[in-house]
């Protein structure tokens, strides 16, 4: 069990999650992104997943220098990237995020096993929170109310269907 | 008509299941706010174990989700 023998670890897996400014057009986000992707790849990284950024609104406000003075921002752009690369570049991915002057904010986290094996889509769970339905409580007791008065019928008449079809096959 | 109907039931709550089963109990991804904020009080601190009801696993990977989420301002350190 000496540390010749055990198998050396090139790589592992890296979530890298950021804010791209406001400022930023909303057209010019897809570039910033496809820009920091290269960047991965040139420092050897194998991107595994990604979600583009998308507007948010942050729940505080992040201060941010920029242009000689402190300026307060309240939504950004939120995306991240998995990839895979040697512990000693990351350092080095860091450093690059942090001197752009595009991004707000960045975090950098090295997966485990089972969140590498668990990748969670943020803005597609957002899009699907938002889908369900906020209903009014009375008006879908009346709607059953009057739902339940044709049910009966209704069941009737699919029965009658399925036995014709069973009868046909 | 109604057979075929709950076979395509069935097999849509077979596909959530086995979808789900894949993320281990204990598993909270810092960017489920959702899940976050159904674990935190009105004032966004951190329930106890005792009321999440989580495994001490589950706990650790929960409270430090909600430290990522707060760095990353997705969810609030405080609210008043």
């Amino acid at each position: 069990m000496s540390e010749k023998n055990m198998p050396a670890v090139e790589v592992s897996s890296y979530e890298l999650a950021f804010h791209v400014l406001p400022t930023v057009a909303e057209g010019e986000v897809e570039t910033v992104f496809q820009n920091l992707k290269d960047a991965i790849t040139k420092h050897d990284g194998n991107i595994i997943s990604e979600e583009a950024p998308a507007r948010f609104d942050l729940a505080y406000e992040i201060v941010k220098y920029l242009e000689g003075r402190n300026r307060k921002f309240s939504s950004a752009y939120f995306g991240w990237v998995r990839f895979e690369m040697n512990p000693e570049k990351i350092a080095e991915i860091s450093e690059m995020v942090e001197a752009d002057n595009q991004f707000l904010r960045h975090l950098i986290i090295k997966l485990t096993k089972v969140e590498a094996e668990n990748p969670f889509f943020f803005h597609e769970a957002l899009d699907e929170e938002k889908q369900i339905e906020t209903v009014d409580v009375d008006e879908v007791l009346a709607a059953e109310k009057s739902d339940s008065e044709e049910t009966p019928e209704e069941k009737n008449k699919e029965d009658e269907e399925s036995e014709a079809k069973e009868a046909k096959a | 008509m109604r057979n075929q109907k709950l076979k395509k039931l069935k097999l849509n709550c077979m596909e959530k299941e086995t979808q789900t089963i894949n993320a281990p109990m204990h598993h909270v991804d810092y960017k489920d706010i959702m899940k976050l904020k159904s674990n935190v009080n009105p004032h966004a601190r951190m329930m106890s174990r005792r009321r999440t009801g989580m495994s001490a696993k589950g706990q650790r990977n929960f409270a430090k989700a909600v430290k990522r989420a707060r760095f990353m301002a997705l969810v609030p350190y405080t609210q008043h």
